[in-house]
């Protein structure tokens, strides 16, 4: 089995206290950090790991770190994204729920490197059990020297503040985030000006996903040719697959980025129940396109993925087998992104409701000829169209699953 | 930088947005949620247009340009674009109207049922006729819908004054929320809900009266469509003109454009440029056109006859106020109003001076606030000051807490300095929507305040740090007198050491208060501190006057009492008395014979043996001197009601009545020529007006100035003495707000 890094001794009693996890090498990295590297240096090794982002877009983390300007006086923000609202996708709340520390040392590396003095993690409104477990984390690490102020005797203070969200898909969206950490309405703003430049409070602000910054602390303990050995040259890295539906195991495997996506379901997920056989596979979440049982012999990271014509995401894998009627799924997808759209944009608001008032009425029966050609149109007239990429989001598994699966729908 | 839109290059400088660029190339896009005042939003996805080299469209309304940059905003692509998205939001909208093939035979049939619930089509939508979305459908050309419209069917919600909202017309463009939150800082109105389900709504779904409304009208101004609309104007018809005035109903002396039917005003709407820039606030927006037509105008002279006011002629009461007041030459009071224009007030000053020979001219309302507290003050104190200014300061002193209905503009400025990170320090002992945006409160009223001037002005002038410019006239002597007070109490210091560390980081610093902070026994005293802090800290000193023209008043009432006017101590009790100003507590007490020059019934009126019925400020022309001290010229956008006339005019009749015409008073070019004549300050300020600059008119500042000697400042005061402090409602003695909403509520019945 390959080598694991961020589950390596995830406790299923419950989260590992600062001090099983401390004697077990935790805050090593973070010492490392502090005491032996400049900030430069840190965000030198990030860079040369090519860490990419785990919460969707797979954008190098070291490099929207660099966007950051250095030389500014204004306060620097970061804000940790563990709002995991994309259905089929459960990995940042094991790393939450199991090594709260694990997240708190990426913390404090990625504060070190940019220079950031005060940090947010936004947690996903429902994960209120966990949003208390990592505040506890928190202290416990403030009483131990490892947050607060001169962390490890280093003179680097940084402060930690949890915040829940209130139960909105769309604060996944970095700006929506912000908005909503700022005590407005979660709504996505206008890009650019980027985060980077003008964020959280009008200032510089890094955004990043939950297990991307538990990937930190063995970057820089074990250095980026470790971390880009465990992956693939330009994805390293292991990567948490939460897998769900049909199979015998569902649950979260941290496996080398590059993983074939056969190989997930079948060997380490433990395949499919007896008698069933596979009919389709959303790979990265419910925004990706859905892959035929043909297609899945792709390996697991972005540039294999997108040139299948899906996306890794957040590598939430859905698997669906022959029991699972296919207007089931168009109805469930369609459901959610209807309830989800924020309503700020034209396309989404209307397109979406529209989407899911003729699938509604497709599946009660009243079912008309064009409808299906209705619904792509009305996803192509989202696609690329809308404000933040939630129109994208909702618009190409509908256009994956028509173009897949029209006969059943039809049907 | 140089830019490529449809094949014609446009050189630009600066960061204009694509849509920018585009109208000044004379290239039409599309657009619905832009609106020029507002941040771009960029929801409403109709201004998408194609950019070379870019694998999505972007929206051009918020889309910096770009170095050779390349656009096309009307390829066949971009078209059926704008086509699919029209096709979305009018889903959502009734829109039986904009496709209709019998669109224009019907609107020649049926044109103006608007007395329906809830609007199906544009016919029966207030907004016919003026709605954005219609032009849009037009540009656009959209032939057909491909999806059912869906009423949101939650009816018309119609709970509050003045304001209708109708969801069921609503684009959710978010115009309104944005120009309730970037601009008036209200924050009223915002997104509820989310998904199909989004309305524009309140807090917890309450009426705009519970939840700070100021019912400014800015977010009926911006709707693009007819969910936001003037109740009193759905039912009424398109207007044909809009003629612009300068409101009266207090000192900011807004533009306002008066609309039209057959003569008679439809509605009123703000407009562009200085001093308010397309803002107006409840009274100018909303009251004015029942103002001009209201039942208790007077329309007729009117003369007591037996105990009884008949309505009589002209000449006839003319003939009766002449008889009156020639029986009382020299023995005659005459009060004015700070409402009226220059030349009104002129007229005036020149009948009671030159005429009558008057024992007394005064305005009725309170002018304190440009004398430092002494009503006979021959200076007046009033450094230069715009709005702009006072949207730059970073911290603000508020003696005002009405303000945003006191002096609604500059509310509008304090709220965009506040949105930037401006600093508010509140004093007042009332409750008022500006608590909310307080960083600092101190309750105090306008008796106690006084203490904590002094306190604030004994620690920063006892640091006298770095702020040190020469040493103004009458520095040392005011930190001795201020030595002399007792300390400072330990919770008043933790107060005081906030606000001067707010003041040390943030300059410059705005002190604005109302005639209400400065009038009454302790105003001097509160006038000359502040005078006193806003000169130390170099900050702006802000009187706000209360009335059309109190800054023009007081001018030329210093101009009128000047030197030659005759006065005697035996003459302090007048026995006649014309009454040309709102005395709200006017009681008759031994006067002979009283003149009112009225427009409204009330009490004063009641008492008077002649009255004339007088023109208001939209159906006359005239100068007014706003609170800013900026001169600015109304036209008469209506034609007076009755048989009103000008007090310019009414002033020349009873002198000719009194039998000595005043030639300089017969026409308003002479009245004009005779004031600036006489009135240095306004004759260098129109001066300016010719050279096309702001025009204002500046008092005394704080450089010439120095400090000044603060009055009283061991008297204590007792706050249950304090005088009956007027509501600046009551103060313009029109009929408040509220009587008109009566009206209102009735006629809807």
């Amino acid at each position: 089995m390959a080598e694991k890094y961020l589950t390596r001794s995830f406790d299923p009693a419950g989260p590992r206290s600062f001090k099983t996890y401390a004697d077990t090498g935790g805050y090593s990295g973070a010492r490392k950090a502090l005491a032996e590297m400049t900030p430069a240096m840190v965000m030198g090794e990030v860079k040369a790991a090519h860490l990419r982002g785990r919460g969707g877009a797979g954008f190098p983390a070291g490099l929207k770190w660099g966007f950051i300007p250095q030389a500014s006086p204004a306060p620097k923000y970061l804000c940790v994204n563990a709002d995991e609202g994309e259905p089929g996708t459960f990995k940042d709340r094991y790393i939450l729920a199991h090594d709260p520390h694990l997240l708190l040392e990426g913390v404090v590396i990625v504060s070190y490197a940019v220079g950031i003095h005060k940090a947010y993690v936004y947690v996903r409104g429902e994960y209120e059990e966990l949003a208390r477990r990592l505040e506890e984390a928190i202290s416990e690490a403030v009483s131990q020297g490892a947050l607060g102020e001169n962390i490890f005797g280093s003179g680097f203070s940084l402060n930690v503040l949890v915040h829940r969200g209130a139960g909105a898909y769309i604060c996944g969206e970095e700006t929506a985030l912000l908005e909503s950490l700022e005590g407005y309405r979660g709504q996505p703003r206008l890009k650019p000006p980027f985060p980077a430049s003008v964020g959280l409070f009008g200032n510089s602000t890094v955004i990043n996903n939950v297990e991307t910054l538990a990937n930190l602390p063995g970057i820089i303990l074990h250095g980026a040719d470790w971390f880009l050995g465990l992956g693939k040259p330009k994805d390293g890295g292991t990567r948490l697959y939460s897998v769900s539906g049909s199979v015998v195991k569902p649950g979260v495997y941290e496996l080398p980025t590059g993983t074939s996506l056969r190989e997930i379901i079948f060997t380490h997920a433990g395949g499919l129940a007896p008698g069933r056989t596979l009919k389709a596979v959303i790979p990265g979440g419910l925004s990706s396109a859905i892959l035929l049982p043909g297609e899945i012999d792709v390996a697991m990271d972005c540039d294999s993925l997108a040139a299948a014509g899906s996306m890794i995401g957040s590598a939430g894998i859905i698997v669906i087998d022959d029991g699972v009627s296919m207007k089931t799924v168009l109805d469930r997808v369609t459901k959610f992104y209807a309830h989800e759209s924020c309503g700020q944009c034209t396309p989404c608001r209307v397109g979406t409701s529209w989407i899911r008032r003729i699938v509604r009425r497709m599946n009660g029966g009243g079912r008309r000829a064009d409808d299906l050609d209705r619904i792509a149109r009305l996803a192509e007239a989202m696609k690329g169209r809308t404000f933040c990429p939630f129109g994208d989001a909702a618009a190409l598994p509908v256009l994956a699953l028509i173009g897949k699966f029209r006969t059943e729908l039809e049907g | 930088m140089r830019i490529t839109i449809d094949g014609r290059v446009l050189e630009t400088s600066g960061a204009p947005t694509i849509l920018d660029a585009a109208r000044r190339l004379g290239i039409s896009i599309p657009t619905l949620c832009e609106h020029r005042r507002l941040v771009p939003y960029a929801a409403c996805r109709i201004c998408l247009v194609e950019i070379a080299g870019r694998k999505l469209p972007a929206p051009a309304c918020a889309t910096p340009v770009e170095e050779g940059m390349e656009v096309i905003t009307n390829s066949p692509k971009i078209q059926a674009l704008r086509r699919e998205v029209l096709d979305l939001i009018l889903s959502e909208h009734p829109s039986a109207c904009l496709i209709c093939l019998e669109k224009e035979n019907c609107e020649e049939a049926k044109s103006m049922i608007r007395k329906t619930g809830e609007p199906t089509g544009c016919i029966l939508c207030p907004a016919d006729g003026r709605c954005d979305l219609q032009k849009v459908v037009t540009e656009v050309g959209l032939k057909g819908l491909s999806h059912p419209m869906t009423y949101r069917g939650s009816g018309v919600r119609r709970d509050d004054p003045f304001i209708d909202r109708d969801d069921g017309l609503c684009i959710l463009c978010g115009r309104c929320v944005r120009v309730c939150h970037e601009i008036r800082g209200a924050d009223a109105i915002a997104f509820v809900a989310r998904g199909s389900r989004v309305t524009v709504g309140t807090s917890m779904g309450k009426r705009l009266l519970d939840v700070g409304c100021l019912f400014c009208g800015a977010c009926v101004d911006v709707c693009p469509t007819g969910a936001l609309t003037e109740r009193a104007v759905r039912y009424a018809s398109k207007f044909e003109e809009q003629r612009s005035f300068i409101c009266g109903l207090c000192g900011q002396g807004c533009r306002l454009g008066l609309r039209l039917r057959g003569g008679r005003p439809v509605d009123v709407r703000p407009e562009d440029g200085s001093p308010n820039d397309g803002q107006a606030c409840v009274k100018g927006r909303f009251v004015i056109g029942d103002l001009l037509g209201h039942p208790k105008r007077f329309v007729r002279p009117m003369v007591r006859r037996a105990g009884v006011l008949v309505e009589t002629s002209w000449e006839d009461a003319l003939a009766a106020a002449g008889r009156g007041l020639a029986e009382h030459k020299g023995k005659t009071a005459v009060v004015c109003s700070a409402r009226d224009s220059c030349e009104d007030l002129w007229a005036l000053g020149r009948l009671s001076r030159d005429v009558l020979h008057a024992s007394s001219v005064r305005l009725a309302e309170d002018s304190a606030a440009y004398l430092l507290g002494c009503p006979d003050g021959a200076e007046i104190y009033a450094p230069p000051m715009t709005v702009d200014e006072l949207s730059q300061a970073r911290i603000f002193f508020i003696f005002e807490e009405s303000l945003h209905l006191t002096a609604p503009i500059f509310g509008v400025a304090v709220n965009q300095a506040l949105l930037k990170g401006a600093k508010l320090v509140l004093v007042g002992d009332g409750e008022y929507c500006l608590d909310r945006y307080a960083a600092v409160r101190v309750k105090a009223g306008p008796a106690e305040a006084g203490g904590f001037l002094t306190s604030l002005l004994r620690v920063l002038i006892n640091k006298n740090n770095s702020h040190d410019r020469g040493r103004p006239a009458g520095f040392e002597s005011l930190r001795q007198v201020l030595r002399t007070l007792p300390p400072d109490s330990p919770t008043a210091s933790v107060k005081l050491d906030r606000i001067v560390g707010f003041l040390e980081k943030r300059r410059p610093a705005a002190f604005i208060f109302g005639p209400r902070f400065v009038a009454g026994p302790w105003g001097h005293r509160n006038a000359a501190l502040l005078w006193n802090l806003a000169g130390h800290t170099g900050g702006l000193y802000v009187p706000v006057g209360w009335e059309a023209n109190a800054r023009g008043a007081v001018e030329i009432m210093a101009e009128i009492n000047r030197g030659a006017f005759p006065r005697s101590a035996e003459l302090n009790k007048p026995r006649a008395l014309i009454l040309a100003g709102p005395d709200a507590a006017f009681k008759r007490a031994g006067e002979e014979f009283v003149v009112a020059l009225d427009a409204f019934h009330g009490d004063a009126a009641a008492q008077a043996d002649v009255v004339l019925p007088r023109t208001v400020f939209a159906e006359q022309e005239g100068m007014f001197v706003n609170a800013e001290g900026r001169l600015q010229f109304s036209s008469a956008a209506v034609t007076p009601a009755g048989e009103a006339r000008l007090i310019r005019s009414i002033a020349a009749d009873l002198a000719r009545a009194l039998g000595a015409g005043v030639p300089a008073l017969e026409t308003r070019d002479a009245a004009f020529k005779d004031l600036i004549g006489a009135v240095p300050s306004l004759a260098e300020a129109i001066r300016i007006v010719r050279g096309n600059r702001p025009a204002l008119i500046a008092g005394k500042g704080f450089a010439a100035k120095g400090f000044v000697d603060i009055p009283d400042l061991d008297m204590t005061f007792d706050p249950a003495a304090a005088f009956p402090l007027r509501d600046p409602d009551d103060y313009l003695n029109f009929p408040t707000a509220l009587e008109i909403k009566s009206l209102r509520t009735a006629r809807r019945r």
